[in-house]
């Protein structure tokens, strides 16, 4: 009798996965906790163990293909027994083996079921805001707004692309980010010669990027002003204790923003270490929920691409973003003469919800004043 | 206009009703001559003389009986029950008479009767004299029920009251008699019954109240606006008929409500309200439909005690938050 | 009545008075017409008994059987305006008012024709046209209605008494003594009328009270308590008409009790069988006493022809004939809209 291997379920959050990589074939014995394949979860990209043991008669899922937590991936014969040739590539239902926890009966509000109806939505295919929370309007809504150009993928004459996993996190995220937070920016010159010389001084020893000052300037800021060292959660927020700063990284895959920890303790080469180490492990697929959340601020920088100043959609639940853009030549007036200095824009942008324009504008006064003066950052 | 508290407006509804009709009258202990014991009917007895403003001895079943019979023969009596504990004593009278006899007798009856039922906890006054059992006549079919806030609705209700042809609960909080705000001085302005007011707008929670809870719901709502949070504040005025298109438009809005009120959570008005909503609006709802009221133990003397019984600004945003958390 | 009889019926009965005359006031033409009220009374309850028996009446159903002297004696005695208040036995409070037999017949069906649109039956009959404000289910709960309604017509100075018919049950709610006492009080133009029959529905009076003379508790109150035999039509007129001389003189209640015998069960469907065949036996005796029997004694020895009460007996059994074809054969039944209106003078609320 035919059995199945299943995407199993290994983060909080993850709902579904899409195949990588396949890291066996029909044929190949497997033994339960076997490393199987590679899937993409809304996360990173996963390492998925063998759920039982035997020979992998068929693969019911291809590279690319996204599946739902807890549905088979793969069909598993007696160890020795060989794959039909002629079996009909069709995926089996969920495993009556292994039934979801509340039934097949997501949790959903009335007014939610009503909307899916009317839309033609299958409230199963809907994910909670956050895991275990019950499917209200706006996942509804989200959703039907995810899924609306499906609708008309080619009466355009052009070609439907879905959203990967990452994408589909990143535009929720994103969107309930900028429904939610009313978000200010603000914005300051930052005369970088002194950042610019140190960087170089310190090049000699090991390589650092812009990255690790910025996020120690912020750091320092933030430990000047420890009540904004925090995040929101429902009815207030949260002041945390260590000041993790997030970094926005540009990966193949996507935005993903690693959290660098404890960055007011550091040094600029542990955390030019760090950076790089996590990056490397982000770029790569492989790492955890824990890597890429507990920030209170996200720097991110789009420097790099000569952009000179832009206004970031907050990170919830963090409060603070700051939005680098490129080192560039500017007349700048100083001692009532024009002279040419190396000039950044930098942007903060803050949730208004949670902080006035007077905090804000102290802590980017701050940030500007460890930029200007690097040196102030090791006291 | 003039500012008002709530015991002058509700005085000044009944100097106004009596003398407009000869045929409005008010009993019950120590109405007359003290003027009650919380000031509402004083200076009546004097301008309106002892045969119109009745002290009557500790009879309660027998005076609200009387109410009863006066009303089927013409006249308005305005029966008072001191504290709203002791409606339990009249009870067989206002719900096996005053209720129901135009319907029992084919309509032949007219009960123009109002029963003033000081209610509300806050005061140490323990056990017997601080319940709020107006969810209690809102299972009897042939009674109408308001239980206002707002000075102005105070007046404006109570005038109502007394010119309805029918039998009206009219249940005023203890606590809330020294609120002051503008009343309308004119003579025949009335608030008509069974209709809810939206006293702030919102989007995110509707919050739906009456009586002292009125006050504790803004307070809540304004804190949470604060935190940017939404909430959307219905006094209802009248319990029965209670206005429930008022209610639904709102929630329509939000998609999730929460029914506050002073009086014991369970079997409260709140249940009856959460009940017909899932009947009459389930597809509005985004969040299952909350109660927030006192707990259900008796009201007991200790200060702190007291007010942990009793509901405050906190039960409420913590109601809010909990509809906002889809947990 | 031979002496012989009259002896035994004292025995069970100790509140008997002989019917020797007229009292003051009353033309024998009226006594003639109160004789007409107790057999169309006497007629329609029996019949409301056998229809109760042949299903045709639902619910309870309390017939006025040997009190006809009670109402009518009462009744007769007030003015047209007067409030009445009743009890759950309500037929013959209705009757003697001049409730029409064929709406109240009407009533007992159920029948949108009904005096209360069939919303009420049996133990709510009313006719608050004439003043009965009708019947109640509640023992006892009358009694302060009707003192309302004694302080309504003292306020409006319109000179009307209320009249409040109650129970030896009905005797021993707490009303009973709230609303004596403030009607005392305040003088109010109110007549306590208790017909104390000696049973609470299955509780003989003597197992639940100290004094099983109600008319002795008015003395704690400081009105008149005089006790009547309600076997004689002419004693409850005559107690009545002073009572309701000295309220609309403004010189406050009266308490009358008017002592008579439930002869059947508390309701038509009653076998009585917590009454012993001996105490049935002992009261049997009262048979003699009918107040419809009395009457027609009286009358007779005044000089009336028997035909002419015979023609009255006729006369009223087919009324109440005719009162029950019409509730089975011309009425009928309320429409379904009907559930929802009475509530309220204004508003429908579903």
């Amino acid at each position: 009798m035919s059995r199945y291997l299943v995407l199993p379920k290994i983060g909080m959050n993850m709902e579904e996965g899409t195949i990588v990589e396949w890291l066996v074939k029909p044929g190949d014995q497997v033994t339960k906790d076997q490393l199987i394949v590679r899937a993409e979860t809304d996360k990173a990209v996963q390492d998925i163990f063998a759920t039982d043991t035997g020979t992998i008669l068929r693969l019911l899922a291809q590279e690319g293909d996204t599946v739902k937590c807890q549905e088979p991936i793969a069909m598993l014969g007696e160890e020795g027994e060989m794959p039909e040739e002629s079996a009909p590539a069709q995926k089996p239902g969920p495993l009556p083996e292994a039934p979801a926890p509340r039934g097949d009966r997501p949790r959903i509000s009335p007014l939610a079921k009503k909307i899916a109806a009317e839309n033609g939505l299958d409230p199963r295919e809907i994910a909670p805001e956050q895991e275990g929370k019950r499917i209200t309007k706006s996942d509804v809504l989200r959703e039907l707004a995810r899924k609306a150009p499906s609708a008309v993928p080619d009466s355009a004459g052009g070609r439907f692309v879905p959203y990967s996993a990452i994408r589909r996190a990143t535009a929720r995220h994103m969107t309930e980010s900028a429904a939610q937070k009313p978000r200010v920016s603000l914005s300051v010159s930052v005369d970088c010669g002194a950042m610019i010389a140190l960087r170089q001084r310190l090049m000699d020893k090991r390589r650092i990027s812009y990255q690790e000052i910025l996020a120690k300037a912020c750091a320092c800021a933030l430990r000047d002003f420890p009540e904004m060292n925090a995040v929101t959660v429902p009815g207030g927020i949260l002041v945390k204790e260590h000041i993790d700063i997030s970094v926005a990284v540009d990966t193949e895959r996507g935005l993903l923003v690693p959290v660098l920890r404890d960055v007011d303790r550091k040094g600029l080469f542990q955390l030019s270490e760090e950076l790089t180490e996590i990056v490397e492990r982000v770029r790569a697929g492989k790492y955890s929920g824990e890597d890429i959340t507990g920030g209170s601020l996200t720097v991110t920088n789009l420097g790099m691409f000569g952009v000179e100043s832009f206004d970031p959609i907050l990170n919830a639940p963090e409060c603070f973003i700051l939005g680098v853009g490129c080192i560039k030549k500017s007349p700048v007036v100083l001692d009532d003469s024009i002279v040419i200095r190396p000039v950044m824009q930098i942007s903060l942008s803050f949730d208004h919800a949670a902080f006035d324009g007077a905090s804000a504008a102290k802590l980017l006064r701050a940030i500007h004043e460890y930029l200007e003066h690097p040196e102030t950052m090791l006291a | 206009m003039s500012r008002k508290t709530v015991r002058e407006a509700l005085n000044a509804a009944l100097d106004e009703e009596m003398r407009r009709d000869e045929h409005v009258i008010v009993m019950g202990c120590d109405v007359g001559l003290k003027g009650n014991p919380f000031g509402v009917t004083l200076g009546l007895a004097k301008k309106y003389g002892l045969d119109r403003v009745i002290d009557t001895p500790i009879s309660e079943p027998a005076f609200t009986g009387m109410g009863v019979g006066a009303a089927a023969t013409g006249m308005r009596p305005v029966v008072e029950i001191m504290f709203c504990d002791w409606v339990t004593l009249a009870s067989d009278q206002i719900i096996n008479m005053a209720a129901k006899m135009r319907y029992m007798f084919g309509g032949k009856v007219e009960m123009p009767l109002v029963i003033r039922v000081p209610m509300g906890a806050g005061g140490g006054q323990a056990a017997q004299h601080s319940q709020s059992l107006e969810a209690w006549f809102n299972h009897i079919p042939g009674l109408k029920i308001v239980a206002p806030y707002y000075p102005a609705d105070c007046k404006g209700l109570l005038k109502a009251a007394i010119r309805d042809d029918n039998p009206v609960l009219f249940f005023e909080n203890k606590r809330c008699y020294s609120v002051k705000d503008e009343v309308p001085d004119d003579e025949d302005w009335i608030t008509p019954i069974g209709k809810a007011r939206v006293v702030r707008e919102g989007s995110q929670v509707t919050l739906v109240t009456y009586s002292s809870m009125v006050k504790v719901c803004l307070d809540a709502a304004q804190e949470l606006a604060d935190e940017g949070i939404s909430c959307e504040v219905i006094d209802l005025r009248t319990l029965l008929p209670l206005d429930y298109e008022t209610v639904i438009a709102s929630l329509e809005k939000t998609g999730r409500i929460a029914v506050v009120h002073e009086a014991a959570t369970r079997g409260g008005m709140g249940s009856d309200i959460v009940a017909e909503l899932c009947e009459r609006a389930f597809d509005l709802l985004d969040a299952p439909p909350l109660r927030v009221g006192a707990l259900n133990v008796p009201l007991p003397y200790n200060e702190s005690m007291e007010a942990a019984v009793l509901p405050d600004k906190e039960n409420v945003k913590e109601a809010v938050y909990r509809l906002l958390s889809n947990d | 009545m031979n002496q012989e009889t009259e002896k035994k019926i004292r025995e069970v009965f100790p509140a008997y008075t002989p019917m020797t005359e007229l009292p003051e006031g009353l033309e024998l033409e009226t006594a003639r017409e109160m004789y007409r009220k107790m057999a169309l009374i006497r007629e329609f309850d029996l019949s409301a008994k056998d229809l109760w028996r042949a299903g045709k009446i639902r619910g309870l159903c309390h017939a006025y059987y040997f009190a006809e002297a009670i109402a009518v004696g009462a009744c007769s005695a007030l003015r047209e305006g007067d409030y009445t208040t009743s009890t759950h036995r309500g037929h013959g409070h209705a009757l003697a008012r001049g409730a029409d037999p064929g709406r109240m017949m009407a009533e007992l069906f159920g029948k949108a024709e009904g005096c209360n649109k069939g919303k009420g039956g049996s133990m709510h009959i009313a006719d608050v046209d004439s003043g009965m404000l009708g019947a109640t289910g509640i023992v006892g709960s009358g009694i302060a209605p009707a003192t309302g309604a004694a302080l309504s017509a003292k306020l409006q100075k319109n000179g009307r008494v209320s009249l409040c018919f109650f129970g030896d049950g009905g005797s021993n709610q707490g009303l009973f003594y709230e609303s004596m006492n403030m009607a005392a009080a305040w003088k109010l133009p109110v007549i306590f009328l208790c017909e104390c029959n000696d049973w609470a529905i299955g509780t003989d009076i003597r197992r639940v009270t100290g004094d099983p003379v109600i008319a002795h508790r008015a003395l704690g109150f400081g009105l008149p308590g005089i006790r009547i035999d309600g076997f004689n039509v002419f004693a409850v007129y005559a107690a009545v008409a002073e009572a309701a001389r000295r309220a609309r003189a403004g010189e406050g209640p009266t308490l009358i009790e008017a002592k008579y015998m439930r002869m059947l069960g508390h309701h038509v469907g009653d076998d009585q069988f917590y009454r012993t065949k001996e105490e049935l036996e002992r009261i049997s005796v009262l048979y003699e006493a009918d107040p419809l029997l009395r009457l027609r004694e009286f009358l007779l020895n005044a000089g009336l022809p028997p035909q002419t009460l015979d023609e009255i007996d006729r006369e009223e059994k087919a009324r109440v004939a005719e009162a029950v074809r019409y509730a089975s054969e011309d009425c009928h039944e309320p429409s379904p809209e009907e559930l929802y209106t009475d509530i309220f003078s204004d508003i429908i609320v579903e």
